[in-house]
């Protein structure tokens, strides 16, 4: 009976609740009606009834008819309280939902997610990244096995958007989801940044929010990759193997691709050390991320169709010249302009090892971003 | 100890449009074809293989191409609002 047994993952555990009794069948009984009805990605969901429900609703101020996200092209809708329904039954603590709210908000603010590329053959997922105090008070994950396993706050509320997606859009595989393959941040992907041992401003900071206030960052990510240097101090030769790990030709379907580089610690410090500053990050890499027309050449992506501007052989029958191409460069940049990859940092300060996550679309705007509203007080 | 009832997480369901599939037409003799490009590579070569093969197994009448502004996004109104003033069947094409 102790609220302990709610606690983040990893908690002091008080002494009365080491031993719970429980009805298994009814347990199984509950797990199975939501499994049975597909309302699951798989895993077992946390049974949810109205006065559970009450407990989430109460950490917002917003009407539970409110629409949170619209599907226009499938005549669909989430409200508030069906999004709070898919929170609880992904393992959300009511002190998580703000936080959920806020991803709707910033997911709904990015032009892809509302166009159907959640349905598509790419296969993407959302990655939510959180900053500001909301991660120490909810326990929310920046440090070691950032995109890992093992911590509540970060596990159910990327899991919160997907299981929405799942039973509100109904967006099933083999159904509303036709992923060739897809990701498997499908199941759950949100991150914190490691502020405190970031040399720079925090990523929200940059994106205009206040430093005492708390959002979330959305993103429409196909990859992870992973980049290992852990020999170098020059920040120059840093760039470079970043730059090489984005522009890889496998990731290019548009003529230009888009992406977010989570620093580690270590990382992030090589640059500030030499005086680089994450605009300078991004400017270097922008300029040394590009293939040669004949690399492209070689994977028969060394021009565009016509209408979509996905990469094509140059004698496909849509085929015409990329900008590049066009303004008489051999050179071919992967990234429209350094606005088009964001800089944030996360992970454990332990190794030289960063990210590069490869964000989906040209991307060079503004990043799709929300305020996390801070808890009610009494009176509020 | 209170007991209650489980909730659905579906929100309030799908979208309860017509579903029904229009009237078949009988014969495709004369029938005027609309072909909507999604703009994918690829749409509008198929397409035109597809119009191609009807005009040459079932003598189809005049042929009309439609462009969709973004493929993954719905038909817009005024788009489909000519289609059905001028066609008497639409072939959508799914290039990639």
């Amino acid at each position: 009976m102790s609220a302990a047994v709610q606690g983040p993952v990893g908690e002091q555990v008080t002494d009365e609740a080491i031993e719970v009794d429980v009805d298994i069948d009814d347990v199984r009984r509950a797990m199975e009606h939501y499994a049975r009805r597909g309302w699951t990605d798989g895993l077992p969901v946390m049974p949810v009834t109205e006065s559970y429900l009450t407990e989430f609703l109460a950490t917002t101020d917003r009407d539970p008819a409110d629409v949170v996200f619209r599907m226009p092209h499938l005549g669909r809708s989430c409200t508030v309280r069906a999004a709070a329904i898919n929170a609880a039954l992904a393992g959300c603590l009511p002190e998580y939902f703000p936080v959920v709210l806020a991803a709707w908000e910033a997911l709904t603010l990015d032009e892809y997610p509302g166009k159907g590329i959640w349905q598509s053959t790419t296969g993407t997922a959302p990655l939510l990244i959180v900053n500001g105090p909301v991660r120490e008070r909810i326990g929310l994950n920046s440090r070691g096995n950032v995109f890992g396993s093992g911590f509540r706050a970060n596990a159910t509320i990327g899991r919160a958007i997907r299981l929405t997606a799942i039973n509100v859009f109904g967006l099933r595989p083999h159904e509303l989801d036709q992923a060739t393959q897809a990701t498997p941040a499908k199941y759950t992907a949100c991150i914190a940044e490691n502020e405190e041992q970031s040399p720079w401003a925090p990523f929200h900071v940059d994106l205009g929010h206040d430093p005492a206030d708390s959002a979330v960052t959305a993103m429409v990510v196909r990859s992870v990759v992973h980049l290992e240097a852990r020999h170098t101090v020059v920040p120059e030769q840093l760039a470079l193997d970043l730059a090489g790990t984005l522009a890889r030709t496998g990731a290019l379907i548009h003529e230009t691709i888009s992406g977010c580089l989570v620093l580690g610690p270590e990382h992030a410090e090589v640059f500030d050390r030499a005086g680089w500053s994450k605009t300078d990050v991004r400017q270097a890499v922008y300029e040394r991320a590009w293939n040669s027309r004949a690399a492209l050449a070689a994977v028969g992506k060394e021009a565009v169709s016509r209408s979509t501007r996905w990469r094509v052989p140059a004698d496909h029958p849509d085929a015409v010249p990329d900008r590049a191409a066009e303004a008489g460069s051999d050179q071919v940049a992967v990234l429209n302009s350094p606005e088009a990859l964001l800089v944030v940092v996360a992970g454990a300060n332990n190794a030289g090892v960063s990210a590069v996550i490869e964000t989906f679309g040209p991307r060079g705007g503004p990043p799709s971003t929300a305020r996390v509203p801070e808890p009610a007080t009494s009176g509020a | 100890m209170a007991r209650e009832l489980l909730l659905d997480p579906t929100g309030d369901g799908g979208a309860a449009g017509d579903d029904r599939l229009a009237p078949r037409l009988r014969t495709l003799r004369g029938a005027r074809i609309g072909l909507l490009d999604n703009t994918k590579p690829n749409a509008s070569v198929l397409l035109a293989e597809v119009a191609r093969q009807l005009r040459r197994d079932h003598d189809v009448g005049e042929v009309t191409t439609y462009v969709k502004s973004y493929f993954g996004t719905p038909v817009e109104e005024s788009l489909i609002q000519q289609m059905l003033k001028n066609c008497d069947f639409v072939v959508a094409g799914i290039g990639d």
